[in-house]
């Protein structure tokens, strides 16, 4: 392990400038310097002496998990018998979910939920040295946990708030829990100067400050299948989030609890995304280019774990000794004040019916021991922070104080834009394969960009689908598809706050690359970047003056007043308005892939089979048909009314949608025809070929291959064939919006807001208000 | 045509993994990756992931603890383990953990086949079970499935059902569902017997599309319950319903610290002249520090 010395945030003040606590210096001191430590304790011992183990901690973000009988707590001085004064004793049954201390270190931002209050977390501020109440400061039907102190008098907090067209974000991939983001109030007004920001698929978590002013967090990246935690960064007034490292060459799942060293340099939990109650590994994480302080690069961002002997998944055994840390502080050279738990900190404690005991430690990372700081073996002991001053870091500018675009009447006036100034630079060493490209460099199938589709992507809170179908994708809309531009740039302005990813698209509608992460923009915003993922290292491109796509008139790039009715989505089957894909197997192809006599797949099929739920009775046996694109349903009613699949979707999709071993015995598609998420792979769309949906119709082919079903008389449109590709594209998907029954309430009404009402943030954003 | 062995990539993987350095980031410029989008074999792409056999899924049905099964069908969300079904169709009504009865769900939905089987015994369950947690349970369920052919299975539950412990149930069932056609059944609960009822009734309305029986939530802000007056106060001020004022200034002066703070919450999102009225004549009479601070931050916001 390399050796490190850190000049963090933590080191920057003169030591020893506030005198809230007594004594230091005597032969009891572990941390040195520092006269008292602020915490909270967590319970896990509930009320018939049980221990919750897991409950709510399973997963690897640190959300909600209700367990009273902890608190708030300063320890001075920071020793094993120091005093303890508890600054939440005026409340009952408390749990306390992170805090952060200001910058002169007298006051303490935490969250809390107690016995009287109304069943949600809320942020409070309470004096450090006790005096005086302690004040709440945020209210309502929703949980603000892990706030954070931010330059300009600013408190930024992740919480579940509704608040978009839909209602409140619905993380399919947590089983339905509301997705969490960030948002900011200020310290003196609350919830009236609350400002939150744009949503993801997936939580946004552990926020916390960089030296820049800029907002650090955590996010739960679920795309298809892309499900993992990585480190994001945004400026306190939401906009321009970014990806900081764990896209790339990230050998763990989850890296949450991060906190700046310095500009550059963080410190954070290593782990598995769930199993192992928020603890793992601490890893130190480097984006700097060369070492340098002012050029980073999450693509080269590199891992160094500073606890090499502690395992970063789930199911390796951890020896007494080794244990997993949560919550790591840097103090100083080579010295992290962390919660630390011995042992597997794991299932194996759900075994035992043993919570995991965090206590406080001091951790040495060039020697690797550890002293004990305070350790209460009947609660969780964490969120340590040392009571000190630190640094303020400059309030950044806002980036959205601009005047509103009225000719964009949506959201406040304000649309949001994406956009880059030449698609065709990127800095991924990334192939191409399919169709025009044969293990082709990215940097050269780009070059074939002509458009950059918008995709919008939602969840099960649009109701009423048991999943979107046969694939691992989400929901998923078109917003549109943006012009390139002869000198590559492009430019939408699209609705704002929504989770987007983008695929820069060929003549044929062909996605040359599927991006798997999600970006969002805030009302205002302007998120125009380099390229298709342009080097994070190199200095930014210059473009003299205006691109040719920011010179467009507004009305061929934009997409931000479509309502829900207006954006492409593409239903298998069964929608309540518009057309569904099956209305083109109908139409061109059933005519011979009908399981008849002129059915070239008649008679080949695979068989699944499931046992009987309990002893005598009813085996279930399917058979699957190799390839049939009727609308019939295959056998899988079961008594009278539950249907699952249409067998064209069954036959196109089930095939790839099975991982792992197959129990099926048969005739199985290999390869299968649809590859969710990427069309130029699937064998369905090479077979039927592809051209462009424009003048060059029918003289260019994106494969050399006959035309099918062109080569048995029957001709299929571009449009027809672009279906199909979007469908690929897209995922695979069965349910869109139009499936849901009451669709017809968001289609038919683009000004329905059912919960939340257009731009929650009102107009402006304005730094310390 | 730049390509690269696999089996490298694969080598300079495993080195990642194990070593923690980045070895692909020094070589990326000489090296050309595949894009994957999709792994037949490992399901999820991201680090740690990658899908379980049957074998192992089966097991872990059998004796792993609730997180490591939930982590199991995660990970395991499109391995086709038909003979998981039968266990986990027994885990939904049997498992006193209401993680893996959860799980056991979402698993079990994500099925094309066999699926049914599970969704018809979990609504004749509702209504046929002699005992009332296990019909509760099967509210659950089908809550959980997400299919809107619960309906009706859930709604009968919801008004007939004897036990408030299933009726509570069957109501948050229907705000998992998220139909249109559960909100009157959902307005309908908030006038249930059973205060537990009516609180499950008003949570759900946070979690639904197009529920507009504002009506029903104000008529619960006399509710002779804390819990369904504070919730009823809190969603009338998220809804921002007009007209409420006078009943959410009444609350202003109840027993409960947690009413009169939500309601003080509400009148400062709604606004209005008559909403700061009673903010200001609360604020003047108010001793609790936390009703105080919401008394504070309501006339902030009713101001904006």
């Amino acid at each position: 392990m390399r050796t490190t010395r850190w000049m963090g945030l933590w080191l920057l003040p003169a030591l020893g400038l506030i005198g809230a606590c007594s004594s230091q210096g005597d032969n009891d001191e572990v941390l040195p310097g520092v006269d008292a430590m602020v915490f909270a304790k967590r319970a896990f011992l509930q009320d018939n002496g049980d221990h919750n183990v897991a409950g709510g901690a399973n997963r690897v973000v640190d959300y909600l998990r209700y367990t009273p009988g902890g608190g708030l707590f300063v320890l001075s001085p920071p020793t094993p018998d120091g005093d303890l004064q508890e600054l939440t004793a005026d409340f009952d049954e408390v749990d306390v979910s992170g805090l952060d201390l200001s910058f002169d270190a007298t006051e303490v931002v935490f969250s809390m939920r107690h016995a009287g209050d109304d069943g949600h977390y809320h942020i409070y501020k309470a004096n450090v040295d006790g005096s005086g109440r302690v004040k709440q400061l945020t209210f309502g039907p929703h949980d603000d946990v892990r706030p954070i102190f931010l330059p300009g008098e600013r408190v930024g907090f992740v919480t579940n708030q509704a608040y978009t067209q839909m209602g409140r974000r619905a993380d399919e991939y947590n089983h339905g829990r509301q997705v969490t983001q960030l948002a900011t109030i200020s310290i003196e007004d609350g919830d009236a100067s609350r400002h939150v920001c744009s949503q993801n698929l997936s939580h946004s978590a552990d926020p916390f400050l960089m030296s820049d002013g800029s907002i650090g967090f955590s996010r739960w990246e679920h795309l298809g299948p892309v499900n993992d935690v990585k480190l994001f960064r945004m400026n306190p007034d939401c906009t321009d989030m970014l990806a900081v490292a764990g896209q790339h060459g990230k050998g763990f799942n989850s890296i949450v609890q991060v906190r700046e060293v310095e500009a550059g340099r963080y410190v954070g939990i290593a782990t598995s995304r769930e199993g192992t109650i928020q603890a793992g590994a601490v890893m130190d994480i480097d984006v700097r280019v060369d070492g340098s302080s002012s050029r980073f690069d999450e693509q080269q961002a590199e891992f160094t774990s500073l606890t090499p002997d502690v395992p970063t998944d789930r199911e390796a055994q951890v020896p007494t000794g080794v244990g997993r840390y949560r919550s790591p502080l840097v103090l100083e050279d080579n010295l992290l004040l962390v919660s630390w738990a011995n042992g597997d900190v794991s299932e194996r404690n759900e075994l035992a019916g043993e919570a995991p005991k965090f206590g406080i430690f001091l951790y040495d990372t060039e020697t690797e021991d550890r002293v004990r700081v305070y350790d209460d073996p009947d609660t969780w002991d964490l969120y340590a922070m040392p009571v000190r001053p630190r640094e303020e870091p400059p309030e950044r500018n806002s980036r959205l104080d601009v005047e509103p675009d009225p000719s964009v009447a949506q959201f406040g006036a304000k649309a949001a834009v994406l956009g880059s100034i030449d698609v065709r630079q990127t800095s991924l060493s990334e192939s191409v394969s399919g169709a025009q490209f044969d293990g082709t460099p990215l940097s050269e199938a780009l070059v074939d960009t002509e458009k950059v589709r918008i995709i919008e992507g939602f969840s099960s809170e649009v109701g009423g689908v048991r999943e979107f179908g046969l694939t691992m994708h989400e929901g998923a809309a078109i917003l549109g598809e943006a012009e390139v531009q002869p000198d590559g740039s492009w430019e939408a302005h699209v609705v704002p706050y929504l989770p987007y990813h983008l695929q820069p698209i060929d003549r044929f509608g062909l996605a040359i690359r599927n991006q798997m992460l999600w970006i969002q923009a805030m009302p205002g915003e302007n998120r125009t970047c380099g390229g298709c993922h342009e080097s994070r290292a190199e200095t930014a491109l210059a473009t003299q003056g205006a691109t040719l796509a920011q010179q467009l008139p507004l009305e061929r790039k934009n997409f931000s007043t479509l309502a829900i009715k207006d954006r492409i989505e593409l239903p298998w089957y069964g929608s309540v308005s518009g057309g569904d894909v099956q209305e083109l197997f109908d139409n061109k192809c059933v005519s011979c892939h009908d399981g008849g006599a002129n059915d070239p797949f008649a008679g080949r099929s695979y068989t699944v089979t499931i046992p009987p739920e309990e002893d005598g009775g009813m085996e279930l046996v399917y058979e699957v048909p190799y390839l049939l694109l009727t609308n019939t349903s295959l056998e899988t009613y079961y008594e009278d009314d539950v249907v699952s699949y249409p067998a064209s979707y069954v036959t196109l999709l089930y095939p790839s949608a099975m991982m792992g071993d197959s129990e099926v015995a048969g005739d199985v598609p290999d390869p299968p025809w649809v590859i969710p998420g990427s069309a130029r792979e699937s064998r369905l769309i090479s077979k039927v070929n592809a051209t462009p949906d424009d003048e060059r119709a029918g003289t260019e082919w994106a494969w050399d291959t006959p035309a099918h079903p062109e080569d048995v008389g029957v001709e299929l449109t571009p449009a027809e064939r672009l279906i199909l590709i979007r469908m690929a594209d897209l995922g695979g998907q069965y349910y869109s919006r139009r499936n849901v029954e009451d669709a017809a309430m968001w289609l038919g009404d683009a000004t329905s807001t059912p919960v939340g009402t257009g731009d929650i943030n009102g107009t402006d954003y304005q730094a310390g208000n | 045509m730049r390509k690269i062995d696999k089996r490298v990539i694969g080598v300079l993987l495993a080195l990642t993994v194990l070593g923690g350095a980045h070895p692909l980031a020094v070589l990326a410029d000489e090296m050309l990756t595949d894009v994957v989008v999709y792994d037949k074999e490992r399901g999820e792409l991201s680090p740690g992931t990658g899908a379980p056999s049957s074998e192992r899924m089966v097991n872990a049905i059998r004796s792993a603890p609730p997180g490591a099964l939930y982590a199991m069908l995660e990970y395991g969300e499109r391995v086709e383990c038909y003979e998981c079904m039968p266990l986990l169709e027994q885990k939904l009504l049997d498992s006193d953990e209401p993680d893996v009865r959860e799980i056991a769900a979402w698993w079990l939905r994500r099925r094309p086949f066999g699926y049914g089987r599970a969704a018809v015994a979990m609504r004749t369950a509702v209504i046929e079970e002699d005992d009332a947690v296990r019909r509760s349970r099967a509210a659950e369920a089908l809550g959980e499935f997400m299919d809107v052919r619960g309906l009706a299975a859930l709604s009968q539950a919801a008004m007939e059902d004897e036990s408030a412990q299933v009726r509570g149930s069957a109501v948050t069932a229907l705000g998992r569902l998220n139909t249109a056609a559960g909100n009157p059944i959902i307005a309908a609960a908030m006038l249930d017997d059973d205060a537990s009822v009516r609180f499950a009734a008003l949570s759900q309305v946070q979690r639904i599309n197009f529920f507009e029986d504002h009506e029903a939530i104000v008529g619960r802000l006399g509710d002779d319950d804390r819990q369904v007056r504070t919730r009823a106060a809190q969603l009338t001020g998220e809804l921002r319903v007009a007209g409420a004022e006078a009943e959410l200034a009444e609350l202003l002066d109840d027993d409960s610290a947690a009413v009169r703070q939500s309601a003080a919450w509400a009148l400062g999102r709604i606004g209005g002249s008559d909403a700061v009225a009673a903010l200001r004549d609360a604020r003047d009479a108010e001793e609790e520090g936390t009703v105080l601070d919401a008394l504070d931050i309501a006339l902030k916001m009713a101001a904006r």
